[in-house]
This record gives C-alpha cells, structure tokens and sequence, in this order.
C-alpha cells in the first residue's frame, strides 16, 4: 500500500499544464483549448492521467520524462465577458486503481468570452442600403453583389460578368455590372435587433462573425458607434465591444472602440 | 509479436491462475482438480474463439452447486480441505468464463486466496518460492488492468514503461518489507498454524511409555522432530534428553511426573536454540545433560515444568543450557523404586540377573559384567521383525537378539536392578544431521531413542546406551552418511526451511516483545562513545552516497534544471520590466515580438537555438544569457 501510494504521488508530482485558448471562443459552443502537460521529472514517466477543466476531461495515457503532450480540451462557457480558468485538476488512479489521486495545477487561463452566435438577418439590424448607399457605389463594383447594369463589353470584363442571353438577341456582348456586395459596408445598430439585450448582442456577434472577413461591419452601441471595417482585427474589436457590452468594467469596452475609431 | 496490452494481461492472469491453482492441486481430491483443469481449458479454447465455451449463467450455477456440497462438509476438525477445494472451484469457474476485466481481477484475486490456502497444508519454502513468484505478476496485473480501464492510450515505450513498474512495486515492497514485518501487531497465538494442523503431516513424538514389544516393527519416518542452533560436537554425545522412565506397570516403564532435580553445571556448558516443529516432542528437550531452559524473552522455564505437556501443538522456540557429560553427580535415589522388578519378570532375566550380582564386588564391576555381557552376547539393532507379545523381551535377551532401543534399554535396567544397582529409562533422541549452513542439528522422528541410567554411590548416574553394544550399531544408530548432491540440495532447502520458520512463521508477539527489550536495553546502556565507533562506517556510507550523487549529476547533468532556471529568471524579468505575467500563455517568440526588446531578441534567439538543436547550452552561450539576465531588459519606448 506504501509503494503504491508513494508510486501514485510521485505519478503527479512534477506536472505543469498550459491551457491555451483558440482565438475565439464564444459562449454555448464548444471550443476546442489547447493543454499542454509538462512533465518536469528527469527520469520518471507519468502514466494515466486525466485533466479536466469545466466538467470535461481529455486522458493522457504515458508521459515521457521531461516531455510535453498537446492535448486538446473541448469547454463549453455560458455568458460573456471576461472569464478566468484558475487550474486545471489533473488526476490518475495509477499505479493499481484503488485510489484515485489528483491535484490542481494553476493554469492562469484568461480569455474573453464572446456572445453567443444567433443567426440573423442582416436587414434586421444593419444599415446597409438607405444610408449608405452613395457610400457603396463610391466603394466601386465587384463580382459578387447583386446586378446593377448591363453595358457594352469593353474587353476588360471577365467571360463570367457576359450576358449570353443577351448578347445572343443584339449584335454585341453585353456585360452585367455588379455591385460590390463585399465593399458594401453594414453597420450593425444593437437597438434595432430584435429579442433581448442578450439575444440582440448574439445577433450582432452572428453578424460581425458572417460578414466581417470581406466586408466592413460597423456597429452602434448605445451612443458609441464602431465605423465599419474589414478584418480579423475589426471582428475582434467588435466581439470585445459586444461581449463587454453592459458589463460592470466599461475600460475595456471604451479601449475596444476607440482603438477602432 | 508485439507487445500489447490485452495480451500481457491474459498471459499474466493465466500465470497467476496456474501459480494459484498449481499451489493447491497436490493437497486437493480429484474433483476440484477436475474442475480446475476444465476451467483451464475451457478458457483457453474460448480464448482461440473468442468466445465463452460454456454459458455464465451455467457457470456460476455449477460453482454454487459445488460450492454448497463443500461447504457442507466444513467442520473445526477438517476445516482446510472444504475451504481449499471451493477455492479452486471457484479458480476454474473463473477461468472458464468471459474475460474481462473484472473477470480478471477476480481470477487473480482467488489466485492469491488459492496460494494463501495452500500455505494450510505446507508453510515452507515452497509456499515462498510460488508467492515471490505470484506478487510480481499479480502487481503487473493491476497496473495492467488499471491501464485497460483508463481511456488514454499507451504507445509501445509506455506500455514498456508500464510494465516495468508493474514489476518494480513489489520489488520496493521487497525492500520495505524488513522495515515493517517486525513492527506489524502479532497475535499471542498463531492463528495460522492452529488450523494448519488439519492438513500437515506431523511427528508423533515420545510416547508417554516404552513397552518393548507393542509392535513388530517401528516407524523409520525422518520427519524433523526439532533443530537445534549450536555449534557443531562429537556426535557420540548427541544425546537429546526427554522424559525419564522410572516406574514400572507389568513390563512398561511410565513416564516420570516429579520434577527432575536440579543438576549441577560441570564441564563446557553447550548453548542451544531449539526450534521444536508442531507435535514433536511432548516435553522440553536439550541436550543432555539440560542445566536450565529459558523462553524466548529470557525468561527461565523452571525444572518442574520441563517434564510437563508442552502446551499447544504450535512450533516452539526456547534456548538451553546444557553440559555434556556422561556422569553427573546425585544423592542417592530411591533404592526401592528404582530397583525394584515386576512380578512379570522373565524368568531368564531374574536368573541372569542373580549371577550378575554375584559378578562383583563394587556396583562398578557389576555394572561392568553386564556391559560385557551385552556386548558378547551379539545382539543386533533392528527396527523390524521384532519380538511381540508377553514374552517379546525374553525372546530378545535370549533368543532372537534382535531389537530396538526400547528392547535393549528395557533389557539393560531390568538386569542391572536385578544386579541391585537403581536404573531408570531416559527417553528422547539421539544423533542428528548438522546442517552447516543453517548452523543446526536437525533431529528427525527416526531418531527417537532410549537409554538407561544407572546410579552408582560415589559417582552418581551414569549414561549407558546399550543399543550401542548391538554389534551393527554404528550403522544402525545413525552413524556419518556419506554427503552426496542430493543429501546436500536436501541440506540447502531445509536450511531454507529452518531460517522461514523462525524469521517469519513463529514471529509472534512474545519475539516482538523481545525485540522491544533489547532495543530498550541496548537504548539504555547506549553511550556516546559508542556511536564513536560507528562513525568510520557512517562516513563511507556518506562517502558512497555522495559519490553516486556526483556521479548521477555529472552523467546527466542538470543541464535541464540549468536551463529551466534561465527561463525562470527570464520570465521574472519580464514581469518586472514589461508587466509581462509569468503565467501569460506565450510563446518566446511572441514575447520577442510583442516587446522589440533586443535585449529580449539575443536571449530569444540563444535560448531558442539551444532548445531547437536539442543540446545543451555551451559554456559561451549560458554566459552571455546571464550576461542578458543581469543587465535586466529595458522597455523600448515607442
């Protein structure tokens, strides 16, 4: 019982983890983190272990001496915010399944967590077509927003942007112009979303998350507004802005915007 | 083929299961042997398939079947066998069955048991081969089947890795082991060999009477009686003292029940350990002539007691003190009762007697005359074809001359008390095999013996052994034997035995007791200058450890402590110059980046090259780090 206590104990001894999170974790999805376990004893493995963190657990089944493992941990999280995971509990029932032994090794863990995703519409709650029209045909055509005109070909169009139909009934190619659907900016405004404050802010996250990679998205938030913009950059200050929306230390919030505008 | 978890642990529990069962098999009857065996292969042939061969239900229901029809015949005189066969029923229904985990551990778990149980019936060496055997693979079958319970997998080296710590469990155990058996609470009486008795051959020990002639022939078992721990003597003197046999009822001698007188120390005392097995003797024995017997505490054991029952059947322990000598000096015994003879008296005897009277004028020469007489006569020692009946010591002194000790003892202390002179019978052993490794004589059955006392005025009693006038006494009474190979493995296991049964088996709470004393004792007397003389052998010790440690150190250097303590210090750094959080999940490189220190640059990128080469740090580039690290790291402002 004393060797096997002893062999337990030593099993644990000398572990360190790392939880990194992914880049965006957003509430009521699971997100996949990335535990790293460290095994600082020279000559000694460690067998059996499981980590878990927020009821999930992820096995670890040998760990050399001075070695690391990269393990993924799938967490769920409910809310926004800021959020903290403290430790991770790591335990193992080596050597011989009578006890079970675990210990808690501090992970430092911090991350902000993002609304939900609800998808939405984007005419629910953007500006895209009144107010900002004239802003959208400044920003030029494209290949994927919706036709505009068909005009003559001028040798400069793609085959794909050819009206065949068209061009077969007159005597030239006609071409169709399209709008930019990309350029076309969309400004998310969180009080014309419908549902509650939560529901609205997990629309406007839906929203930022399926239009920003190639479109400006701005948003309104009370009296602040986000101008639009493109990118991974602008999702991030837009996600912070929503998920610290409301919350008691506003600092964060007023950083994400301004640093925006 | 390779290594693999499920197939170390059915080779493993196979393993333990034949340990287990193969331990109990020769003590059982044939019916839980049959049911072993089919168990066996019932599970091997369900292996090949993988499938069960005989259905669960079917299985437990025969086990229980089985189980109630031994259970029924337990009773306190027979307590082993019916528990010993259920085991192994239950060992094969096991076996037989679907393999799982648990069926695994219930396998080795009656496995144990099975061995446990055969330690009833034989508690040697054998028993301690099988279970150092059995503890290392029953240790790797936990971790094993701990391992196949867990959901994380095991790569080939882990499962080496396993394995070896499978093994390494018990072998710590081993080490401990000295450290907590004799510290462990015991119990006064072993429980233990109490019920061992139902299964054990024992010896029968002295009997209470000697009647020549109650048998045809006598038992030539050589089971060991006792050992004793001495130093090797003249085997002529191996005279191990029992009971004294001094009145007669017809032609049987009756164990005296007077305490024994107690005898003057003359001569080289001889100092022995006797280990007596369970049933030996039924009193004390030592070596004759025994001054005083002491118990395991050092207690003495007073002389009225040495003749009396010992008191249970367990195996005994005492220490004696004895001198060896042939004559000791006493005051004048009961000259009545000690030469009177019983109206059975062979005729013969009382004639022979008469003129042995008549032989000499002093008790000496009497004594001599019938000495010649036993020696002319040509008797021979034979333990068969003896004479029975009434008449049996007639037919011995005078007409067949064949007999045993009881024969010739009996014949001699008849004469001599018809001569006049007291004589008396002594009974116990005589000879034994020395055992020069154990450092033992071991005594067994075959050589309980007889001989008789006379008492002569002015000298005392006197010794005679009159199976040694039997013209085949060297060679009958046990003489040297030739050593060969096989005498001598027989020598090695049985100072194997002995060594097993006082250090472990008859390690009781009297032995703890003693234990404590003398560490109590040794406390008390302890002096300062005694540890003096420890000293010399404490500083090589240390040197020896220090030594290793040096070694262990320069062999594998702290080459990884060396750089972890850099990244250590390098983290604290940042703390304090960048605000940088020790715990912040980055990397080195993001560090690098996110600062544009370039002191923090040359550190990232010696630290990383060392760490990304997969050596050490060189002597130059561990300097120039803690160059980096004293000068501390400066925040570059934007």
């Amino acid at each position: 019982m004393s060797v096997t206590g002893y062999v337990g104990m030593v099993n644990l001894q000398g572990l360190h983890v790392e939880l990194l999170p992914p880049a965006a974790v957003h509430a009521g999805q699971p997100v996949s983190f990335s535990l790293r376990v460290f095994n600082a004893k020279r000559h000694v493995s460690s067998f059996l272990l499981l980590c878990s963190s927020g009821g999930n657990s992820v096995p670890l089944g040998h760990l050399r001496p001075a070695a690391s493992s990269e393990l993924p941990l799938e967490l769920i999280f409910e809310g926004r915010g800021r959020r903290r995971i403290d430790t991770v509990r790591v335990s193992s029932p080596f050597p011989v399944n009578f006890f079970v032994r675990s210990c808690r090794l501090r992970v430092d863990c911090a991350f902000l967590l993002y609304p939900r995703l609800l998808p939405c519409s984007p005419s629910e709650g953007g500006d895209s077509r009144g107010r900002h029209q004239a802003e959208r045909r400044r920003n030029g055509r494209g290949n994927d927003g919706e036709v505009e005109q068909i005009v003559e070909y001028s040798g400069r169009e793609s085959l794909r942007q050819i009206h065949w139909k068209l061009s077969a009934r007159s005597d030239a190619l006609k071409v169709k112009q399209y709008l930019s659907a990309l350029n076309d900016p969309l400004l998310i405004d969180l009080e014309r979303l419908p549902g509650n404050l939560e529901e609205r802010l997990s629309r406007a996250a839906w929203l930022v998350c399926h239009w920003v990679q190639g479109r400006p998205v701005g948003l309104r938030l009370g009296g602040e507004v986000v101008p639009p913009l493109a990118g991974q950059r602008q999702k991030h200050h837009l996600l912070t802005a929503l998920a610290l929306y409301g919350k008691t230390d506003q600092s964060d919030l007023k950083g994400a915007i301004s640093s925006s505008n | 083929m390779g290594l693999d978890l499920s197939r170390l642990i059915t080779l493993s529990g196979y393993l333990c299961a034949l340990l287990g069962g193969g331990s109990l098999f020769p003590y059982l009857p044939l019916t839980p042997r049959l049911v072993f065996l089919a168990g066996l292969a019932a599970g091997l042939a369900a292996q090949r398939r993988h499938h069960p061969l005989i259905p669960h239900l079917l299985l437990t229901a025969g086990s229980l079947l089985l189980f109630f029809w031994y259970a029924v015949q337990f009773n306190r005189h027979n307590p082993a066998l019916p528990v010993a066969s259920i085991l192994m029923i239950l060992l094969g229904s096991r076996l037989a069955d679907e393999k799982t985990p648990r069926t695994w551990l219930q396998t080795c778990a009656i496995a144990l048991f099975c061995l446990s149980a055969s330690s009833l019936f034989d508690l040697g060496p054998r028993f301690l081969l099988l279970l150092a055997l059995m503890m290392p693979l029953l240790a790797l079958m936990l971790v094993l089947l701990t391992a196949k319970s867990h959901p994380g997998s095991l790569d080939h080296t882990g499962l080496k890795r396993l394995v070896a710590v499978g093994f390494g469990i018990p072998a710590a155990a081993l080490l401990l082991t000295p450290l907590f058996f004799p510290i462990l609470p015991r119990t006064q009486l072993p429980l233990w060999q109490f019920i061992q008795q139902a299964g054990g051959t024992q010896p029968a020990g002295l009997p209470d009477t000697v009647t020549p002639g109650s048998s045809a022939q006598v038992s030539t078992s050589d089971l060991p009686v006792f050992r004793a721990e001495m130093p090797r003597i003249d085997p002529h003197q191996l005279y191990w003292r029992g009971p004294t046999f001094s009145r007669l009822h017809g032609l049987q001698w009756l164990k005296d029940t007077a305490s024994p007188p107690a005898a003057t120390p003359l001569g080289q005392q001889v100092r022995q350990i006797i280990t007596m097995e369970p049933g030996g003797a039924r009193s004390l024995i030592g070596l004759d002539l025994p001054l005083a017997f002491t118990d395991q505490r050092g207690a003495t054991i007073p002389p009225i007691n040495w003749s009396r029952p010992l008191p249970s059947p367990r195996r005994i322990r005492y220490e004696v003190r004895s001198v060896s000598v042939d004559t000791r000096p006493a005051p004048a015994p009961d000259r009545a009762l000690l030469t009177r003879l019983p109206a059975e008296t062979p005729l013969r005897l009382r004639q022979l007697s008469a003129r042995l009277q008549n032989a000499g004028t002093n008790a000496q020469a009497r004594l001599d005359a019938l000495e010649r007489w036993f020696r002319t006569a040509g008797f021979r020692y034979s333990r068969s074809d003896l004479p029975t009946g009434d008449n049996a010591l007639d037919s011995f002194l005078f007409v067949s001359h064949r007999g045993h000790c009881e024969f010739f003892a009996s014949g001699f202390a008849l004469l001599a008390r018809g001569a006049g002179l007291p004589a008396r019978l002594v009974g116990g052993y005589y000879g034994g095999e020395y055992n020069d490794l154990g450092g033992y004589y071991r005594v067994g059955e075959a050589r309980a013996h007889v001989w008789v006392e006379v008492w002569i005025g002015g000298k005392g009693w006197i010794r005679v052994d009159p199976s040694g006038f039997a013209v085949n006494a060297d060679s009958a009474l046990g003489g040297t034997r030739h050593r060969t190979l096989l005498t001598r493995i027989g020598l090695l296991l049985d100072a194997l035995d002995y060594t097993w049964n006082t250090a472990v088996i008859t390690y009781d709470l009297s032995r703890q007791l003693q234990l404590a004393d003398n560490l109590h004792t040794r406390f008390r007397t302890f002096h300062l200058h005694d540890l003096t003389r420890l000293l010399p052998a404490a500083g090589l010790l240390a040197a020896a450890i220090g030594m290793l440690w040096l070694y262990l150190r320069l062999r594998h250097g702290n080459r990884f402590d060396r750089r972890v303590r850099l990244l250590r210090r390098f983290r604290r750094q940042l703390e304090k110059s960048h605000a940088i959080p020790r715990a912040a999940p980055l990397g080195m490189f993001d560090i690098a980046q996110q600062t544009n220190c370039p002191q923090i640059d040359a550190f990232v990128a010696i630290y990383a090259r060392s760490l990304y080469r997969e050596c050490d740090l060189t002597r130059g580039e561990y300097r120039q780090l803690n160059r980096l690290l004293r000068a501390g790291f400066r925040r570059t402002v934007p």
